[in-house]
């Protein structure tokens, strides 16, 4: 069934600094069908990143709807959303947010420990996500003995590891040098391929070029929302590099 | 829901990463939990060491002691009147029921001699039934009769402590040795007693009012009741007879004092408990303090470990995974520092009876309170510190640097 991981209608969402009540989303509506691959972009406070707390069920809309692979989330108490979020959301950061002192693949295995999966499936699935992002042979490293780009690609194997509707990775080239972020990017796309749908925030239009479709933000709303002519491919630019 | 295995796993890890300030943390525990081990422990070995000793003396005997004298506002305190005279001590026995046998007893420390050994020690005049009221035994040859009592025979009876010193390598039974300068022929030996109540040295007590104090009066009166239960009873008919025939009116007070054994026993053991109880309390005051100091680092932890907590977060831990993730950790800490606080507790038990050649039992019921105690202590003080972090926002703890 092809039909939209993301509705939202008319989501708002106002935060109070001390006295000043800041209006980070205003009357906000977008559907994003399933297996698009999405670039948000827009300045900082211009509710990007509110946004983003929306579809990942960290947060709750002051008005308006939320429908994530058909379920409404828009009214979910906090173990409900941290459910949806084990179940449907991988999530993607810019500072790769891992566990130190932690296995590689314990981390990627986090996910599943709250999902209450057995330990043998645990270790199945981390591994078989961790061969995806072309990591099988890091498995037992720690954290701190990857680069940068490593560490990053662990982290989206962590995204992968509960087979999630939608991958939601925020800035996550933010810390990388051009090459590597290229190489994230492929995976991205490679994973897109696969039928996974990705909204990806980012203020570079580098690597929003990658993407199918561009969603601009300012001031708390969309002010432009358009399909990429021609995605470029990251796996094509890698091999033009080399 | 995440299982306990892995709860406890992760909280063993994050003990590890910081390995001085775990033990730092669990060290209040261990202090306290170790300081209520040893105590109840010690405490037991003594109140057992001195209900033995009590026992020893026989639980059922009673002593009768003379009373105090005043003379113009001066009062000499027990034993200082000298009103009791061997013919109180043997009108006791046919006229109290309740009471067993009778010795009347005149003390005096002396210098005893014995060729070129000597010794000091209290020399105890009294009757054969001395043996009786203490339920004492004869190791070798006989005790002197009541022939030699009304004679003033000068013969000795010698508790164990006194042949191993002046007999370090002869039979005693027969030897003749001087008590001051009076010389004494050995008739027997005492059995051994021990907790050197063997040092003694028996003589018939008109030997010992003639030869060795020179009065006509005795120390005290040693009597035993017919059992322990019926000791009161026995205190009440001596009670009576002596002030008959000391002959004390009603509005005057007596001038002897008797002391029951039993009940000297129960409120020694009574006071030790008490003591025991009051050391064990103000050692868990300190079980008490390396609680709050759980609290202390949990709290430093949930702070330093915000991200942590956001990351978990958002790949699904929900409230209560991270609040038991938190107490898992806290109660991990007190429970280590219980168990290695029971070990310490238990060795410097065992080193204290070593010294004090006690016996300074295991405690299993004071051990596994310690326990659950140290076990509670995390539970009650882990409990805020990990309420905190399952409260957090995931969107700030993810954002904290």
């Amino acid at each position: 069934m092809v039909g939209n991981v993301i509705t939202v209608e008319s989501a708002s969402k106002t935060y109070k600094v001390g006295e000043t009540e800041v209006r980070a989303l205003r009357d906000v509506s977008i559907t994003i069908p399933s297996g698009q691959f999405v670039a948000i972009m827009g300045p900082s406070g211009s509710g990007k990143s509110t946004f983003m707390n929306l579809l990942g069920c960290l947060d709750r809309p002051d008005s308006g709807s939320i429908l994530l692979d058909g379920i409404d989330i828009t009214n979910l108490d906090r173990n409900e959303r941290a459910g949806i979020r084990n179940k449907k959301i991988g999530f993607v950061f810019q500072n790769f947010s891992l566990l130190a002192r932690t296995p590689v693949l314990e981390n990627v295995e986090l996910p599943l420990v709250y999902a209450g999966a057995s330990a043998a499936e645990r270790k199945e699935r981390a591994q078989d996500a961790l061969t995806r992002v072309g990591l099988a042979a890091k498995i037992n490293n720690q954290i701190t003995q990857l680069s940068g780009g490593e560490q990053q690609r662990v982290a989206i194997a962590r995204s992968l590891v509960n087979r999630p509707s939608l991958i939601l990775a925020d800035e996550p080239t933010g810390n990388l040098d051009t090459r590597t972020s290229i190489g994230i990017m492929a995976i991205f796309q490679r994973l897109n391929r696969e039928g996974i749908s990705v909204v990806l925030v980012t203020h570079e239009p580098d690597i929003a070029c990658f993407t199918m479709r561009t969603v601009m933000f300012r001031d708390g709303r969309i002010v432009k929302d358009e399909l990429v002519a021609e995605p470029r491919s990251a796996d094509a630019e890698l091999e033009r590099a080399a | 829901m995440i299982d306990f295995g892995m709860t406890v796993r992760i909280a063993l890890r994050a003990l590890r990463v910081h390995k001085l300030r775990s033990l730092l943390t669990m060290l209040g525990i261990i202090i306290g939990v170790g300081a209520v081990v040893a105590m109840v422990s010690v405490g037991q070995g003594a109140t057992a060491q001195v209900t033995q000793r009590i026992a020893s003396l026989g639980s059922n005997v009673l002593q009768v002691f003379s009373g105090s004298s005043a003379s113009g506002g001066v009062r000499g305190g027990a034993g200082s009147m000298q009103s009791l005279t061997l013919d109180d001590a043997r009108a006791i026995a046919p006229v109290c029921p309740d009471v067993a046998a009778v010795a009347p007893i005149v003390s005096r420390g002396a210098q005893i001699v014995y060729g070129n050994q000597n010794w000091f020690t209290s020399v105890t005049g009294t009757t054969p039934e001395y043996l009786d009221v203490r339920s004492w035994e004869i190791a070798q040859g006989d005790m002197f009769t009541e022939d030699d009592v009304d004679a003033g025979t000068k013969v000795c009876v010698l508790g164990q402590t006194i042949v191993d010193n002046l007999f370090p390598d002869e039979d005693p039974v027969g030897a003749i040795l001087r008590i001051g300068n009076v010389p004494f022929t050995v008739v027997g030996v005492l059995a051994v007693k021990g907790s050197d109540q063997d040092d003694i040295i028996l003589i018939p007590v008109v030997t010992a009012m003639r030869r060795l104090t020179g009065r006509t009066n005795i120390s005290r009166i040693m009597v035993s009741a017919v059992n322990q239960k019926r000791g009161d009873a026995a205190q009440e008919q001596i009670t009576e007879l002596l002030r008959s025939r000391h002959s004390i009116r009603n509005s005057e007070d007596d001038d002897f004092t008797v002391r029951n054994m039993a009940d000297i026993a129960s409120a020694v053991q009574q006071s030790s408990r008490v003591l025991t109880l009051l050391l064990a309390s103000i050692a868990s005051v300190s079980l008490l303090v390396g609680g709050i100091g759980i609290m202390n680092i949990m709290l430093v932890s949930v702070t330093e470990r915000t991200r942590e907590i956001g990351i978990r977060m958002a790949v699904g831990a929900k409230g209560r995974d991270v609040l038991l993730q938190f107490l898992v950790e806290a109660v991990v800490t007190s429970l280590l520092g219980g168990l290695i606080g029971i070990l310490f507790g238990v060795g410097v038990s065992q080193l204290i009876g070593l010294l004090a050649k006690w016996n300074t039992p295991m405690v299993p019921g004071a051990i596994l309170l310690a326990f659950i105690f140290s076990a509670v202590v995390g539970i009650f003080f882990g409990y805020y510190p990990a309420r905190r972090a399952a409260n957090l926002d995931p969107i700030e703890a993810l954002r904290y640097e």
